[in-house]
């Protein structure tokens, strides 16, 4: 198989840089669950499971932007404590990060899980801000997506959603097109090169049908008006513990792609899907990508699930030896001078330190004998006080008193004039 | 029996005044637990008149701490030293003691009430004089009404301090009523003091002083003059009346100085000015929305924060929306227009409680001359019967939302919304059977007739 | 705004004057034609379980095997601590608990109602769940003697071995609480009231002692009724127990977890009300319904989950029912399997089906569709109510002086109809004349909390005395209140006081609708005939010689065998309907002891807080004996 398709491979390999040069140079994964609860853990196993898989064929954790609102492995309500499966067979434990605790091989070694934004962070707002890279300057770098126009994204999304909107943690939604605003505007700030969205949800396919910046290509796991169901419940967990959509994606993945060579098309990924597994109408849109239909289920599998490594070097920037030494040479100016400013304020600083301490130690004994003899008189203010201030109250509510009494005679003078 | 008759045909009020207290009293007594479990509901005591608030408020007054630090007192700073001149209410003797103030209180007012009936403010002005006189009702109906019914009877025993704004309301219409100004600016200050929105009722006792202050020019005037009195008298007479603009220039400086010194005194007795904005922002800003008969907390939960202080800003405004054109429209019955404005307050004012229904509702009583008008062509009975089936089932539906958890507010609401509606049926019905006295008077074809929109 | 005009003007019509009448009688018989269409095929709707967190029956239970011996150890030696005193029995559960680890604590209560004792110790033990946050927890109930007063021993064991199971378990979201009340009723309800109060103050009349180990909020409760001997005894069908005090229902996905469970994943059949094989027919669906509202209505605690409602804490009771091949361990997993589905809940069941009639294990009808029935019927006393105010109005004979005569029919009622805002309060006496109905009303409704002291506070063997003492009472007053009163009032203020006592009570109904409608039902029913209580015709037999005015007989009198006739019915169903009457019927229905049903509802009022007896006296009473003065007044009426 794989031997004939070898010469039409390397002949690609070889065109591409020439006849399209803007191809992917890096790979990201975005893997989102909205849903928190202990009976939502399917999908959180969903999501560790499509976060094991681009793991395994090659994206890096600082990569993938992992987004879970609750934490399954130690809800109380879990019998198998630290763990999540996704199968009842209970064969992987998606959240262990030894190998080979189950007999597995060294592949199942997952360095753990890196949990992007998790519990009350994952929001609308965040996921938006996310995509669009709009965050205040102080947002650390491995929470951001530093995709460019050569990057290629993958996002996972599921939790429950309906028509045209998916619920973000049981308190706020995302709509059909605020998701394609924003790839509008990753559009537009050249953040992607090409995407592709997979959504696992009740009426998924809707959420895609607002799409409208190209190079997209997006698919879902029921059609309006269609639940997607989950695939089956572990009986000791008391959950199911994964989608349908999901699991037979899994299937596929596992089962054909079994390195990160493999040539597995997106087309043939996408016609695994079918009514009889899925019991949804699973659904694809490749219009907005260039080449359409034909184009789009013609691309690796691995242009998404994996990860290549180009490294792109334009010339026009290749500098001359020249240039940095010149810059070294400034930076070392810069440097010496800081140091001899440093010096001289720390020799102020000392001199300065050790007499604020001893006045402030004066003033600070001064202070706390005033203190006290202030706090003895509150005390006996307070004393007296209570029936002072019970006096001072009536004295004010007969003055009052007094004031009505002497307004009200005056009208009645006033009256009788 | 009978001779229960014949006291109550000689002294109808001394009996009425002390059965009401008696049974205030037996309430507190036989029941103990009964106060305490009315100032601890939502209907009687809300975020600015709890008694349960004031008194954390006078705990910490007494050991010398800011009493508007804890944020959950917000009444007026007065309060204090009074209150703290009397024993604990936690045990029985101060709960007996603060019930006995609230009853000495309610028998005040109910005789300020006596007095404003008797005044015949209500049916005689300067330029009107209702075709309806011989119906007012009797002075002792009106406090029978107000002693009797039981949201004035419930409130007293949960002793809010809007009581004491009642009162003072009271007072200032009474004096109104006598033509006593600067006595009735005097003690609308005061109320306005303790509550705010009282304040929107300065330009109807205004109206209401300045012609009581005329009739009693043209009274004295005619009595000097001729021995009968006659409407021609009125038109002539005008120019004896003293100046509005005098009039009006006086009585607010009366309030504003009023109001000035209360605030001096408060402060006096506390550490700092902070004070103002508890007691006066809590019903501007609304930041307490435990739920209450009124019309704002349900819908300020809802509200979007940015939308908040605008509609706030509606909210207040609507409320004072009424007081200027309504004493200017019923200029020839400035009681009417008193009584509908401070009925429309007990409405609309952010934290609303069945004490002030009670007062409201009694006041209501003494334009009793027109009801007939309202029963006749109106919803009067219909709007009772629902305010009877709101007050049984508001409780219930409280229950079932905050005790049982089987409904929810929208329940508790939906009747509060029912109950400020049925309360509203009655004020515009009177401020129809008003304006339709005022209106047979000049037509009176019209009398009887139904009124239907063309 | 056209709209209310038009109204207005509607309401002088002659036609919509005289509807009233029919209008409420047609009420009456849409409230009680809507009960029986609610079973129709197409009415009720199909159970479902709406919380998703509770997941039923999605878990294996492992509670079997060696389970089964452990359990058959705990059935002998509970049976053995039944031989032994009281307190040795205590100390001995007591210690089980701990020796199963547990934290156990015991809880002395008793009350004293009508000079009888109510008195026992609560046992109860505390599963800490490992790795559980403590603020929630959920109850697993076997009262020592199940609610027919058998000793529960293989509950008891049960429940016992349970916990032992349990603990073992560290899956636990919610602390278990383990607890054996004394009995069924009174038990549970020391031990749920100790559990929320933060102090006991001693009265005279009850003293429980508080709990020394508590836990976090109650979500749930399961309680256990299997009374089989220490020999132990198959069964054939979980009976689910729901009804609370005061007709508070558990929420509905509780109740069909028990049933999914039950049915689905254990597969014993389960039943409601206890009514054999459910064909899910119109009969069927009528006869839960029925029995459903009997139940609700009499508002008492059916099992040891009913104390636990008005603390909203969703709670039931699986009872096992006959003999069949269903063993204990069944039920064990039963229980496992619905504390797993409390324990998913993230905190109380919070979907809105708190009112519902069952009327099948797998249908119920909501309360949107079931309340317009008590409402209808309570809607129907309140169109009385307001016809006899307009009627009222229209009678009054004298119209006020200085307003001119205008012939038209408005005019009539608008000159009479002067009003007063608060009528009860009212005191004129020259207008429409108020203050003599309104006194009545008050009155007599005050009078109605007689005979709820005496049935409450008077020693149990003189209870039935008094019982007929008061229903002779009840029968004589409307007797006297008619003619005495028939002296002093004119019709239009009997018009008024039953216009007002009609108001209060549809009123009143309403309310009582919202918190149990089965009761506000059925008291509507019961009432209904007074709304069209009007004064009899004159009997001049009865008329009492003092009284006898040269009367002048009128041209068209009836003969008094006519009268006879309209009034002897009337008078036979007024008196048929009459608290006292009903409530003796009831109870010659269900053939208890009335010693006893008096003595259960004076208990159920003091210890258990049942508002039925103060319904029955200070609603229904008050306005049947004002139907009845208003319906006699006529009969003794001076012509």
């Amino acid at each position: 198989m794989r031997l004939i398709h070898l010469p039409s491979a390397l002949l690609a390999l070889l065109s591409l840089p020439l006849l399209t040069p803007a191809t992917h140079t890096s790979n990201w994964a975005v893997l989102v669950s909205t849903s928190r609860f202990w009976f939502n853990y399917r999908h959180l196993a969903n999501v560790l499971s499509l976060y094991r898989t681009v793991k395994r064929l090659g994206i890096p954790d600082n990569q993938i932007i992992l987004m879970l609102p609750d934490d399954m492995a130690c809800n109380p309500r879990n019998s198998f404590p630290g763990s999540v499966f996704n199968d009842k067979s209970r064969g992987l434990d998606l959240y262990d990060d030894k190998s080979g605790a189950l007999g597995g091989d060294d592949n199942l070694d997952m360095g753990g899980i890196e949990v992007d934004y998790r519990g009350n962070e994952v929001t609308v707002e965040n996921f938006i801000r996310l995509l669009t890279d709009r965050w205040p300057a102080s947002h650390p770098h491995s929470k951001r997506l530093m995709t460019g126009p050569q990057s290629n994204i993958l996002i996972y999304m599921t939790g429950h959603g309906g028509n045209e909107f998916l619920k973000f943690q049981d308190s706020e939604e995302i709509s059909s097109f605020d998701l394609a605003d924003a790839f509008e505007q990753m559009y537009e700030k050249k953040r992607y090169h090409e995407m592709l969205f997979m959504i696992d949800t009740c009426q998924a396919n809707t959420m895609y049908s607002a799409f409208y910046s190209p190079g997209i290509i997006a698919t879902g796991s029921s059609a309006k008006d269609q639940s997607s169901y989950s695939h089956h419940a572990d009986q000791d967990v008391g959950v199911a513990v994964i989608d349908r959509w999901t699991y037979f994606y899994l299937e596929f993945l596992e089962s054909r792609l079994n390195s990160t060579s493999s040539d597995v098309r997106l087309g043939e990924l996408f016609d695994y899907q079918t009514f009889d597994r899925v019991h949804s109408d699973a659904g694809v849109r490749y219009d907005l990508i260039a080449g359409g239909e034909h184009a789009a289920r013609d691309k690796r599998v691995l242009d998404f699930f994996g990860n290549v490594q180009g490294v792109e070097i334009e010339p026009g920037l290749r500098a001359a030896p020249e240039d940095w030494k010149k810059d070294l040479e400034a930076l070392q100016k810069i440097l010496e001078s800081t140091q001899e400013k440093l010096d001289v304020l720390s020799g102020v600083d000392d001199a300065a330190a050790s007499l604020h301490a001893k006045g402030a130690e004066a003033t600070a004994a001064t202070a706390s004998n005033g203190q006290a003899v202030s706090r003895t008189a509150l005390d006996m203010a307070h004393q007296g006080d209570k029936w002072l201030k019970k006096v001072a109250g009536a004295a004010s509510l007969l003055v009052l008193s007094g004031v009505w009494l002497a307004s009200s005679a005056w009208t009645k003078r006033a009256a009788s004039a | 029996m009978e001779a229960l008759t014949r006291v109550y045909n000689d002294h109808p009020k001394t009996l009425l005044f002390t059965s009401a207290a008696v049974i205030r009293i037996l309430l507190a007594i036989a029941w103990p637990a009964l106060p305490d479990l009315l100032t601890s509901r939502v209907e009687i005591s809300t975020a600015v008149n709890s008694f349960k608030r004031l008194q954390e408020g006078l705990f910490l007054y007494d050991h010398g701490l800011d009493p508007y630090d804890g944020g959950i007192f917000h009444q007026a700073p007065l309060f204090l030293p009074l209150f703290s001149l009397l024993p604990s209410p936690q045990e029985s003797i101060g709960r007996l003691i603060s019930v006995l103030l609230y009853t000495a209180l309610d028998l005040f007012s109910a005789e300020l009430l006596c007095q404003i009936a008797d005044s015949g403010a209500a049916t005689q002005s300067t330029s009107y004089t209702s075709p309806r006189r011989q119906r007012t009702w009797r002075s002792i109906s009106v406090v029978a009404i107000y002693l009797f019914n039981p949201y004035t009877l419930l409130t007293c025993l949960g002793r809010p301090t809007t009581i004491f704004t009642t009162f003072f309301v009271l007072l200032s219409i009474s004096h109104a009523c006598q033509a006593r100004m600067a006595t009735s600016a005097f003690a609308l200050a005061v109320a306005s003091y303790i509550s705010l929105h009282p304040a929107f009722l300065l330009p109807p006792i205004g109206v209401l002083c300045y012609d009581r202050v005329c009739l009693q020019r043209i009274s004295s005037s005619s009595q000097n003059a001729k021995p009968t009195t006659s409407k021609a008298n009125v038109t002539i007479d005008q120019h004896r009346f003293p100046s509005a603009l005098q009039f009006a220039f006086s009585m607010l400086t009366t309030y504003a100085s009023t109001t000035a010194l209360l605030l001096a005194l408060s402060r006096l007795l506390l550490p700092s000015w902070t004070f103002i904005p508890s007691v006066y922002l809590t019903p501007l800003q609304l930041p307490d929305l435990t739920p209450n008969t009124g019309l704002w907390w349900y819908f300020f939960t809802e509200m979007f924060e940015p939308f908040r202080n605008f509609f706030l800003g509606v909210f207040w405004l609507h409320m004072f929306s009424y007081s200027i054109p309504l004493s200017l429209r019923l200029r020839k019955q400035p009681l009417a227009s008193v009584v509908l404005m401070w009925g429309i307050c007990c409405v609309l004012e952010p934290y609303a409680h069945i004490g002030a229904v009670g007062g409201a509702g009694s006041l209501l009583c003494c334009v009793g001359h027109v009801f007939e008008l309202s029963t006749a062509h109106r919803y009067t009975f219909p709007a009772l019967a629902a305010l009877l089936y709101c007050t049984l089932l508001g409780p219930a539906f409280h229950h079932l939302w905050i005790y049982a958890g089987s409904g929810n507010a929208n329940f508790f609401y939906a009747i509060t919304l029912v109950w400020n509606l049925g309360l509203f049926i009655l004020l515009t019905d009177t401020l129809y059977a008003v304006l339709r006295d005022e209106w047979e008077c000049e037509r009176p074809e019209g009398k009887g007739k139904d009124v239907r929109q063309i | 705004m056209g709209l209310l005009t038009r109204l207005l003007t509607a309401r002088s019509s002659p036609v919509l004057l005289r509807l009233p009448p029919y209008l409420s009688a047609l009420c009456i018989i849409a409230g009680a034609a809507w009960l029986l269409v609610l079973p129709l095929e197409g009415n009720p709707r199909a159970t479902y379980i709406s919380e998703n967190a509770i997941l039923p029956g999605q878990v294996h239970t492992y509670f079997g095997g060696s389970e089964h011996n452990v359990f058959r150890a705990y059935r002998q030696e509970v049976w053995q601590l039944s031989q032994r005193s009281d307190h040795d029995r205590i100390a001995g559960l007591e210690q089980i608990l701990q020796e199963n680890g547990l934290k156990a604590a015991a809880q002395p209560y008793s009350w004293q109602v009508a000079g009888e004792e109510i008195a026992g110790t609560n046992v109860y033990g505390l599963i800490q769940g490992p790795r559980a946050d403590a603020t929630e927890a959920m109850v697993l109930i076997a009262a020592w003697r199940n609610f027919a007063g058998d000793i529960n021993y293989s509950g008891v064991a049960l429940v016992l071995t349970l916990a032992r199971y349990l603990k073992r378990w560290s899956i636990w979201s919610k602390d278990i609480v383990v607890l054996i009340p004394d009995d069924s009723t009174y038990g549970p309800e020391a031990w749920v009231s100790a559990y929320h109060s933060t102090t006991s103050t001693v009265t005279s009349t009850r003293n429980i002692t508080s709990l020394p180990i508590k836990a976090g909020a109650l979500q749930g409760a399961v309680a256990i009724d299997y009374p089989a001997g220490p020999w132990g005894q198959r069964f054939e069908k979980i009976d689910v127990v729901y009804d609370g005090i005061n007709g508070a229902l558990p929420n509905l996905d509780l109740l069909n977890t028990a049933i999914n469970i039950a049915n689905n994943q254990m597969g014993v059949e389960s039943t409601l009300h206890n009514v054999p094989n459910h064909q899910d027919n119109y009969l069927d669906r009528l006869t839960m319904l029925t029995k459903g509202l009997i139940t609700q209505s009499v508002g008492h605690a059916t099992g040891p989950h009913s104390a636990f409602m008005p603390y909203h804490i969703d709670a039931i009771t699986l009872r096992t029912v006959g003999d069949g091949w269903h063993d204990e361990m069944t039920l064990g997993r039963t229980a496992e399997s619905m504390i797993r589905s409390i324990n998913n809940l993230l905190e109380h069941l919070h979907q809105s089906f708190f009112f519902y009639v069952l009327l099948g294990p797998y249908s119920f009808v909501s309360i949107g569709n079931y309340l317009p029935a008590a409402v209808i019927v309570a809607g129907g006393l309140t169109v009385t109510a307001l016809a006899m105010w307009i009627r009222s109005g229209k009678a009054a004979p004298s119209p006020a002086p200085g307003k001119k005569q205008v012939p038209e029919k408005l005019e009539v009622l608008t000159d009479g109809d002067v009003v007063a805002v608060v009528p009860k309060s009212e005191l004129e006496t020259h207008e429409r004349k108020m203050f003599l109905p309104a006194l009545i009303l008050v009155g007599v409704h005050l009078g109605g909390f007689v005979p709820l002291y005496l049935l409450n506070n008077i020693s149990a063997p003189n209870l039935p005395l008094t019982f007929y003492n008061i229903s002779a009472v009840t029968l004589i007053l409307p007797l006297y209140l008619a003619t005495h009163i028939a002296r002093h009032t004119s019709p239009q203020q009997l018009q008024t006081l039953q216009s007002f006592s009609l108001l209060l009570l549809g009123a009143t109904l309403s309310t009582l609708a919202t918190l149990n409608f089965s009761l506000a039902f059925l008291v509507g029913l019961l009432c209904s005939p007074l709304s069209f209580a009007r004064p009899l015709p004159r009997l001049p037999l009865l008329q009492f010689p003092t009284k006898a005015t040269p009367t002048t007989p009128k041209p068209t009198t009836d003969p008094v065998a006519a009268r006879l006739a309209i009034s002897l019915p009337a008078i036979l169903l007024y008196i048929a309907i009459s608290p006292p009457a009903v409530l003796l019927a009831l109870n010659a229905y269900f053939g208890k002891p009335l010693a006893w049903t008096l003595l259960e509802m004076a208990k159920g009022w003091c210890a258990q807080g049942v508002w039925t007896s103060l319904v029955i006296w200070a609603v229904w009473w008050p306005a049947w004996v004002v139907g009845g003065t208003v319906m006699l007044s006529g009969t003794f009426r001076a012509a």
